[in-house]
């Protein structure tokens, strides 16, 4: 026997699948005992319960722990991957140039348009998808519980200014236009509309209703706790609205656990006023139980009143099932195990009448309230479907286990008098829940028997003869094991009271009442809820597939997000940012800023002249770096520009100087609004382009560029490169010069711009592809070149240099990208990152909404393709300014425009496509200028979106050149590499503290 | 639970207007057209059709609709072959397509007819003058047999040019509540299904659709608007993008409806007023 225990990380599944999954393995040949989870602290508790030896993990890795024999935990592993293979297969798009799966809710309703959302994430990241589909302007359905009530406050209203409904949170079941969202039963078309602030309770009003022939229009969930105090009934007056207007819905019918007694009063009153007659099967003591304002609501709604008579002075006869064994008494305590929480809650209120106290983990008043242990020797009811009891696992109509295990208690126990269960069935509940629970009761009636004593059971079944499972069926396999079998609720509880010997019949006859409006309807607005009851239904849904699963099932279109949960301990920061009112104005504003600002070539002199560089103060890529911690390419280039300043005679003589640092400054080139690519350095002599953005009145500077191989950007310093930099200076830099102002005295200023999005047409993304803006640069420069005041021979070889040079036009790209970025930056609540920057030690990103604050953490090393005997040994961390080019949305963000490019950097055409789709999904939009043509001229994704990065774990893909991590070696190759994610994670740290609530 | 059995199931939505055929016993019948996103498959009478259709096909109220794109779907199918109809389904060769749920399709309902600024289309054409014309007599009470004729299986096609004219006069008459409008638009109907031979089974199938107020969403939308006087340029060019002439041929029909409705209305205002 062995213990098989691994940890995966990057593998997100939801419980359901995990669940299904862990079956899977658990029944393999061999295997004694198998769990797949996610390594929550709860599911570590359970697994180390059952013996493994599991080590430290955090909560987004996938633990399997398999235990069997040798051949049995192979076998379990391979069903694993079978399982999850085919859980995964549907969550992937793979085809060339396919887009990939969204991974947030907002990006399945950008792809599919859909016109309602259903959330079924984990509790504390609800909100933040839930979010999505208000932003997006559609109707949400929130699955999840767990979720702050303050919470739900802030996106119900946020929902209600956007005109549209949030159902949820904690919203079990829904039926819009006929489409069964979450559980919910099949029942039959019709008039009654339904508002429900309970889940189960509203499943089964409408199989009470579908029993007695009358059909719904629909039923609008709004969340348990729409009718407390705190939410106020804010959805549920959206829903009752949109009713009202909606021409299929003749009467409405309101559902609801006790509410809070204010929130009635002000929504009895409301109600009055809608124009159609309102009934309400809202619970609480001395109110009718369900049962009875159904059958109220019947009255009106002309319906044939269950199996049997429809005079209302004589009792309905709701369906049944009794055995043999119906009549058999019990002695002792009600023990009620819900599934449904306003199932438990209206049990509760009835035995209350017959009984007294009932205990509870849901009580009906606090002193009530059960131990931890939630044994009692007394009345005791317990919800399983509670969210204490359903954190970490599948709610009990899904997983029943927690409930079959405490069956298994209660028959043990003497002071047990009668089994009072419910059993709900229809979409989304367990496909077949029958049997399993009659082999529990059967086995609890056998337990008590061996005690000689009696164990009635009662279930009340909650389904229509529409449901998957069959209701008639199910009642009839728990009948054979010994249950009586009631479709009512209320009379389910009546019934097994009675077996404890008390008198429960007949019911007094609390009737509901109707409210009927004295007017008619104003005259038509807006459709209420952006139309959400006329549309045709299509669904982007975001967690549990089995819900998506269960909406194919009926023919209706679904997106699903490949959801994960965001990076480790930023929920709470994600929430105050995405919450911020600023944020999407302040984005909007960010891009439209970017994508206008321009880039004109105006000049190129000396950094001394055009930055005010003083002797002695080199600007270097990247965030601000003190020498010592320099890596060795940034020290190479240091040395060989104290060289050339004359600073220094030999190298180590420039080190010693550095290392003191006495009269020098290093200062990042982003702190005077210049780039630099790789080490970045620019010293007072070296000259530089200077480029212009008139709309913003913006400037920017860059270095020019040295050609491929031994280059002092690469870090290396031999003669050869300091003889280049010499000719750059005395040659080169005053023949540009000469060329630009005339150009720019006879035609004007070159547009960068221009060429940027032209090359983006021509197979270049513009970072590490720049052949054929280098040409057009050229071109643009070549009839002022030659004319230049200069010795032909001169000219000659400036020609010759800029021509042979295939990243010419880099240098004039990245400052192009930086006006762009520089423009974006500064707005207050924009979560738009405006700078990337690395020094070959640190990446660091700023933000435009942070200031000039630097979000640093250790730069990763590019993977890529290597320069003749190079390997990745030789490679250092990623450096240089050059990610300017990803952050203004081209570069690695513009991959799919030059497919090329993966023989340089690595990587096959098809993730060349799949890079650029992938950044869609962490940006703020689209560039209008720079096009891709294969996504049929679609803008680059354009400003990326902190938060989004966050949300998804996608890092933004730079390409990127490879430096030598040895001073003077030059470059060793091109690769692909991303920022490390704590550059995102404190910059959200800083948004949420700047951000507004 | 279908285990075993070599057999997708397609799930689709389904329009009432089909029920009772897609409920009663199987039948063998022919597909009349097959294009990548729909299917048509005529119900025995000459103006009963099914169109199956794929999710990103237009919507039509005859519809059994999937949650399937065109591109996900292979009918295996072409004109003239036949398929099983009935028992909640429709047997293909690789699939059968069950009837999951209902779905009904949207509807003009009669609203107070509010003229407001010039909408529909400026330029409503021959087809447009040819409504008008017809809206016209019906209104007055005169023959619309001639008007009828002129019109019903008009040009070429699947649903000929002048049969879309025809339904967007239906729609157009039945979106106004004004006693009228009702007479004329029960006149017309009734000349329409005394003819229906005259033209394709699937312009009949959406002709009778159209007299019960049934259209593609977009359309049922617009002539909603355009009755309350409410402008809405981009359905507009949803509705005129719809099929080669279709959106463009209806929206004629309504225009030239809602000019001659005017006019009427205009010529006898006392009947605003008495309005039942």
């Amino acid at each position: 026997m062995a213990d098989h225990v691994e940890l995966r990380s990057g593998a997100y599944f939801d419980s359901v699948t995990l669940m299904q999954v862990s079956r899977t393995v658990a029944s393999a040949p061999g295997v004694e005992a198998a769990q797949v989870a996610m390594a929550t602290e709860l599911n570590l508790e359970v697994i180390r319960g059952m013996g493994f030896d599991v080590p430290g993990s955090a909560p987004n890795d996938l633990v399997v722990a398999i235990r069997g024999d040798e051949d049995g935990v192979a076998a379990g592993l391979s069903a694993l991957e079978g399982a999850l293979t085919q859980k995964r297969s549907a969550a992937s798009g793979s085809g060339l140039g396919e887009a990939p799966q969204p991974r947030t809710l907002g990006g399945a309703i950008r792809l599919s348009g859909a016109d309602l959302a259903l959330v079924s994430v984990p509790g504390e990241h609800a909100i933040t998808e839930a979010l999505d589909a208000v932003r997006a302007g559609i109707s949400v359905l929130v699955f999840s519980d767990n979720v702050p009530v303050e919470d739900e406050v802030a996106l119900k209203d946020a929902a209600a200014r956007a005109g549209v409904l949030v159902m949820g949170p904690d919203c079990g079941t829904a039926v819009v236009g006929g489409v069964a969202l979450g559980f919910a039963n099949v029942v039959r078309q019709g008039s009654v509309g339904i508002v429900a602030a309970s889940g189960t309770g509203a499943q089964q009003v409408m199989c009470l209703l579908d029993a007695a022939g009358v059909g719904i229009s629909h039923c609008l969930g709004v969340g348990g706790r729409d009718l407390s105090s705190a939410v106020a009934a804010r959805s549920t007056k959206q829903a009752l609205a949109a009713l009202a207007a909606d021409p299929a819905t003749e009467s409405i019918l309101i559902v609801s656990k006790p509410p809070a007694p204010e929130v009635l009063a002000d929504l009895e009153a409301y109600a009055a006023g809608l124009g159609k007659p309102v009934h309400w099967a809202t619970l609480g003591a001395g109110r009718p139980d369900l049962t009875a304002a159904v059958e109220a609501a019947l009255g009106n709604a002309g319906g044939t009143g269950g199996t049997g008579a429809t005079d209302e002075t004589t009792e309905r006869g709701w369906p049944e099932w009794s055995g043999p064994s119906s009549d058999e008494l019990g002695s002792g305590s009600l023990r009620g195990l819900f599934c449904g929480g306003t199932l438990a809650d209206e049990a509760m209120l009835i035995a209350a009448e017959y009984l007294g106290d009932v205990r509870s983990n849901t009580p009906l008043r606090p002193e009530l309230a059960l131990r931890a242990d939630l044994r009692d020797t007394g009345h005791v009811v317990i919800d399983f479907g509670d969210d204490s009891m359903t954190q970490g696992r599948a709610h009990p109509m899904i997983d029943p286990s927690l409930r079959l295990e405490r069956i298994a208690a209660e028959a043990a126990d003497p002071t047990c008098g009668v089994l009072l269960l419910d059993l709900v069935l229809g979409h989304g509940a367990h496909p077949d829940p029958a049997p399993e629970l009659a082999e529990a009761i059967r086995a609890a009636r056998e337990t008590a028997a061996a005690d000689s004593r009696n164990l009635p059971v009662v279930v009340s079944l909650t389904g229509t003869t529409g449901d998957p499972q069959g209701l008639d069926r199910c009642a009839e396999t728990l009948v054979a094991a010994g249950a009586t079998v009631l479709l009512s609720n209320a009379l389910a509880t009546r019934h097994a009271i009675h077996l404890l010997g008390r008198e429960t019949w007949p019911v007094g006859t609390t009737t509901g009442h109707a409210a009927y409006a004295s007017g008619s309807l104003a005259a038509a607005g807006p459709e209420p809820v952006g139309g959400l009851l006329t549309q045709d239904v299509s669904v982007a849904t975001v967690g549990v597939s089995l819900f998506a699963d269960a909406l194919r099932a009926q023919a209706v279109p679904v997106t699903e997000a490949a959801w994960q949960p965001p990076i480790a301990g930023t929920s709470g920061d994600l929430a105050r940012v995405l919450a911020d009112p600023r944020r999407d104005e302040a984005n909007a504003e960010a891009l439209r800023r970017m994508v206008a600002a321009g880039a004109d070539l105006v000049d190129v002199r000396p950094a001394s002249q055009a930055l005010g560089l003083e002797r002695g103060t080199f600007l270097h890529a990247g965030p601000p770096i003190e020498f010592a911690r320099a890596s060795g390419p940034l020290k190479g280039a240091l040395i060989g520009a104290m060289l050339f300043e004359g600073l220094a005679d030999t190298a180590d003589e420039a080190e010693a100087k550095l290392e003191k640092g006495d009269g020098i400054t290093l200062e990042p080139c982003h702190h005077r609004d210049a780039v630099g690519p790789m080490a970045g350095v620019i010293s007072p002599s070296m000259w530089v382009y200077e480029l212009r953005d008139e709309v913003h009145d913006n400037t920017s500077w860059c270095s020019l560029n040295e050609g491929l191989g031994k280059v002092l950007r690469y870090g290396a310093y031999g003669p050869e490169v300091i003889d280049r930099l010499r000719w750059m200076n005395t040659v080169l830099g005053p023949i540009l010069q000469q060329s630009v102002r005339t150009r720019v005295g006879r035609e004007g200023a070159i547009d960068i711009k221009a060429i940027i999005s032209q090359m983006l047409q021509m197979g270049d993304e513009g970072h590490n592809r720049n052949r054929a803006g280098s040409l057009m640069l050229l071109r643009e420069l070549l009839p002022t070149m030659i004319t230049a005041d200069a010795p032909s021979s001169d000219i000659a070889e400036a020609v010759r240099f800029s021509g042979a040079n295939e990243h010419f036009f880099l240098n004039l790209g990245m400052p192009a990208c930086k006006l762009s970025t520089l423009a974006a930056h500064g707005i207050p609540g924009s979560s738009v990152v405006t700078t990337m920057a690395r020094n070959g030690t640190d990446f660091g990103i700023r933000v435009s909404g942070t200031g000039d604050e630097w979000f640093t953490g250790p730069a990763n090393t590019p993977e890529g393709l290597f320069l003749g005997s190079y390997g990745p040994d030789d490679a250092n961390p990623d450096i240089g300014d050059s990610a300017i080019t990803e952050t203004a949305g081209i570069g690695g963000f513009a991959m799919a425009a030059a497919p090329a490019i993966v023989k340089f950097v690595g990587g096959d055409v098809p993730f060349a496509l799949r890079a650029t789709q992938t950044m869609y999904e962490i940006t703020t939009g689209e560039h209008t200028a720079y096009q891709v043509p294969i996504l049929e001229f679609r803008g680059t994704p354009t400003g990326i979106d902190v938060t989004s990065v966050v949300r998804t774990g996608i890092l933004p893909q730079i390409n990127t050149g490879m430096a030598g991590r040895v001073a003077g070696t030059g470059q060793v190759g091109a690769g692909l590499v991303t920022p490390p994610d704590q550059c995102f994670t404190q910059a959200l740290a800083a948004l949420a503290k700047a951000a507004r609530a | 639970m279908d285990d075993g059995l070599d057999v997708t199931l397609l799930p689709a939505s389904m329009s009432p207007l089909l029920a009772a055929e897609v409920a009663d016993a199987p039948r063998r019948r022919r597909v009349v057209a097959a294009f990548p996103t729909c299917l048509y498959v005529e119900l025995g009478a000459h103006e009963r059709v099914l169109a199956l259709l794929a999710s990103d096909a237009l919507a039509l109220p005859i519809g059994l609709r999937l949650a399937l794109p065109a591109a996900e779907v292979d009918w295996g199918l072409e004109a003239g072959a036949h398929v099983v109809v009935g028992q909640g389904r429709v047997r293909l060769p690789r699939a059968d397509v069950v009837a999951a749920r209902l779905q009904h399709p949207p509807r003009v309902r009669p609203a107070q007819r509010r003229p407001g600024p010039p909408t529909g289309l400026r330029e409503p054409g021959v087809l447009g003058d040819l409504a008008h014309e017809l809206a016209t007599a019906a209104l007055a009470g005169r023959s619309v047999d001639p008007g009828v004729r002129g019109l019903l299986g008009a040009g070429r096609g699947l649903t000929p040019s002048g049969d879309d004219a025809i339904c967007g006069l239906l729609l157009a008459l039945g979106a106004v509540d004004a006693p009228r409008a009702r007479r004329a638009h029960a006149a017309v109907l009734a000349e329409v299904r005394a003819r229906l031979t005259a033209t394709t089974s699937l312009s009949a199938a959406l002709l009778v659709a159209a007299g019960a107020g049934y259209a593609v969403p977009d359309v049922v939308r617009l002539v909603t608007g355009l009755v309350s006087g409410v402008a809405a340029p981009e359905l507009v060019d949803r509705v005129l993008a719809i099929g080669h002439s279709s959106g463009r041929d209806l929206l004629s029909g309504v225009t030239g409806t809602l000019r001659a409705l005017d006019a009427s209305l205009e010529t006898t205002p006392q009947e605003g007023a008495c309005r039942g």
